[in-house]
């Protein structure tokens, strides 16, 4: 998942962009708002996290053009402006969600789940997919009650894959939302990935669960 | 009751028309009275002059000899001749009380108020007249009507009681009594009804200030069909909540701005803290985090500091320490300070400042006022362009010039640099540094020392902070 942070106050932005990191996220900041526009335009992300008081641009203009060229990216305004009209001012423009400052990590992190996963339709946290069980919290994936072990890449993709259960996505869709702009690795490595996850979740000997669709891309697909 | 205006204005109605009810009938009554005893006057007087034939001159005296009725009920009367002996008194016991003969003129009457033998009220009227001559006396000395003594004058007075006339009067007042309550009661009744029309414009105004929401500065009362004599007051009132409204809305802004200023900090000091303690970290980590965090906290620190002295600057509160500065050395040592803080040592500065200035002000309030503005010169200057400090000395005061080359600032914003939390960039990637702030403190802190802080854009986009100290600021 790619997340963009737009915040111009830059211990802030530091902390987010860490957090979200080590969260397993792919993560892009921009530290004004043209700067976000530019980059929230250019799409791929699964989630913007976006201040209100923001230079050349404020985050609601920002929301605002976003919204207008019909960029449904799930928005999460991240402001000091505590006051309800602000709220309701900010969710109005089109924002997914409000979160005043100073707030807590965890906190911030459970809404752009949350986001992300309204986003995708997915209700609920733990996607199962026939005898697969991906748990979005913990992080914890199990396929006939056995324990598959994932690194932070696998698990990434697994849950884009996951999210997007029983349809194709390409390689260059999977590569633009896992990777974030200061990587320099090419899409060709999403292949490598791809093989490295199919061979843990068929380790136990269950059967296929994440196709191929020759010239399209990948689809994970359970039998129930 | 008393507090009610309606019992107020019909209580002042009634009082107003008894008043007036009493007076008229008091004066009813004097002219009434007046009347009657005109009236009795006029009867006694036509009494007196019924008795005057009844009296005839001998000669040798006066002889009174009356052979009809009474004079009337109540009617008594005494004639005395001019020597002041008695002549002539009624029969009965009602007499006239003794008394020295009344000094009257032939043909004159007067009128007069006395008291009966009985102690009660009369009036009488006394007439002075000639009675006739006996002619039988006359023929009896021979002498001719001409030769013959001229008659002497017999005073007479006719006196009645009052009896009659002040049992109308009594009669009267009692009538008049009975008006005036019947009056009093349908002034009441009448005035009930008419007052509630009086006082509606009152009441409807009362109403709509009653129902006005204390919580809620935005409510106005309608001043439409509201009585000219009552305008002032919603007018008054609505002007009044307005200020209020604008007073509690600048209070709120202020503390949304507080709040606003120090929320980013914190939320960076506590994104940054709990990134720390997710997991176990290098000490590398630590101490970087750890570095961040002072780092936070003293622009933290900075900016809590600069709305305390607001603060206290509103309330009062700022003691002024007046020291002896030498400006120059003053201002360059600032200068260095602030320059050496944003690692711009190296900026060119256009020093005019003369040696040898002494300024007499308190140094610590003009340190905040310095170092904001070479702050302010130093991250909205443009690069690369020489600061001009500069000051001059008048018959007026002092000023120190702080110029520098600035983009994008406007002529119509000049005055709203000096409001609190105005902030040309809606940014706050300068947060802790520049708040808004600033020049407002700068503002108040001068005007606190008697000076004032005077911004100006000059040509070729050249702008400058000037401040003003008084003559009595300068040695």
């Amino acid at each position: 998942m790619k997340v963009l942070v737009v915040e111009d106050y830059s211990p802030i932005r530091k902390a987010v962009e860490a957090t979200l990191r080590e969260s397993g996220y792919a993560v892009d900041c921009a530290i004004d708002g043209a700067e976000g526009y530019s980059a929230a335009s250019n799409g791929g992300y699964d989630c913007i996290v976006l201040d209100w008081m923001l230079p050349k641009m404020t985050g609601i203009e920002v929301l605002t053009r976003l919204r207008q060229v019909a960029d449904q990216t799930p928005i999460l305004m991240l402001t000091a402006k505590d006051a309800t009209e602000d709220r309701i001012k900010g969710l109005d423009f089109g924002a997914d969600d409000y979160l005043v400052k100073p707030f807590a990590i965890g906190e911030l992190l459970a809404r752009i789940r949350a986001l992300i996963r309204r986003h995708y339709s997915a209700k609920n946290p733990i996607i199962t997919i026939g005898n697969l069980s991906l748990d979005t919290i913990a992080k914890r994936l199990t396929r006939n009650d056995q324990l598959i072990e994932l690194s932070a890449m696998e698990y990434s993709l697994l849950e884009y894959l996951a999210l997007r259960v029983g349809q194709v996505v390409s390689r260059s869709d999977i590569w633009n939302h896992l990777y974030d702009l200061s990587d320099d690795s090419h899409s060709n490595v999403v292949d490598v990935y791809i093989g490295y996850l199919r061979k843990k979740l068929e380790s136990d000997g269950s059967g296929r669960i994440l196709h191929t669709r020759r010239g399209l891309g990948y689809v994970l697909e359970g039998s129930s | 009751m008393s507090t009610s205006l309606r019992w107020r204005v019909l209580l002042g109605a009634t009082l107003v028309t008894f008043v007036a009810l009493l007076v008229a009938s008091e004066i009813g009554n004097v002219m009434l009275r007046d009347g009657l005893i005109s009236q009795l006057d006029e009867r006694l007087a036509l009494a007196a002059h019924g008795l005057t034939p009844a009296f005839e001159d001998d000669g040798s005296s006066v002889h009174f000899e009356w052979e009809g009725a009474g004079v009337g009920p109540q009617v008594v009367f005494r004639a005395w001749d001019a020597s002041g002996s008695i002549v002539a008194e009624s029969s009965g016991n009602l007499a006239i009380p003794q008394r020295d003969v009344p000094k009257l003129l032939v043909s004159e009457s007067t009128h007069e108020t006395l008291k009966l033998s009985d102690g009660s009220n009369a009036r009488a009227t006394l007439i002075s007249f000639l009675p006739k001559v006996d002619i039988q006396t006359e023929s009896l000395s021979g002498s001719s009507p001409s030769s013959a003594r001229p008659s002497t004058p017999v005073i007479l007075e006719v006196a009645a009681t009052l009896a009659d006339v002040e049992s109308v009067l009594a009669l009267a007042k009692k009538r008049m009594a009975i008006v005036i309550g019947s009056a009093l009661l349908l002034t009441i009744a009448v005035l009930w009804p008419i007052t509630n029309i009086i006082l509606r414009p009152v009441n409807t105004i009362a109403e709509r200030i009653r129902s006005l929401d204390v919580s809620e500065l935005r409510s106005r009362i309608d001043t439409t069909k509201c009585p000219t004599e009552l305008q002032p007051i919603p007018v008054r009132l609505n002007e009044l909540l307005g200020r209020l409204e604008e007073s509690f809305d600048r209070e709120r802004a202020i503390t949304a701005n507080v709040a606003h200023e120090l929320r980013t900090p914190l939320a960076g000091l506590r994104a940054t803290i709990e990134l720390a303690e997710t997991k176990s970290r290098s000490i590398e980590y630590y101490q970087r985090t750890l570095s961040d965090c002072g780092q936070i906290g003293h622009e933290l620190e900075s900016l809590v500091e600069r709305i305390l002295l607001l603060a206290r600057i509103d309330a009062g509160r700022v003691a002024i320490q007046n020291d002896s500065i030498e400006l120059e050395s003053f201002l360059k040592s600032t200068w260095d300070s602030v320059a050496q803080a944003a690692n711009r040592d190296s900026t060119s500065v256009d020093w005019r400042v003369p040696r040898g200035t002494i300024v007499k002000s308190d140094s610590a309030l003009l340190l905040i006022v310095f170092r904001n503005l070479f702050s302010n010169a130093l991250s909205h200057g443009i690069a690369d362009h020489p600061i001009a400090i500069e000051s001059e000395t008048d018959h007026n005061g002092i000023r120190v010039h702080i110029t520098n080359k600035c983009d994008g600032v406007h002529e119509s914003e000049l005055p709203r640099l000096k409001e609190r939390f105005y902030q040309r960039d809606l940014s706050r990637s300068q947060t802790g540094k520049h708040s808004g702030i600033g020049l407002s403190l700068c503002d108040d802190i001068l005007k606190l020392l008697n000076g004032r802080l005077e911004l100006k854009l000059l040509q070729e986009g050249r702008f400058q902070a000037a401040v003003f100290l008084s003559m009595a600021s300068v040695k």
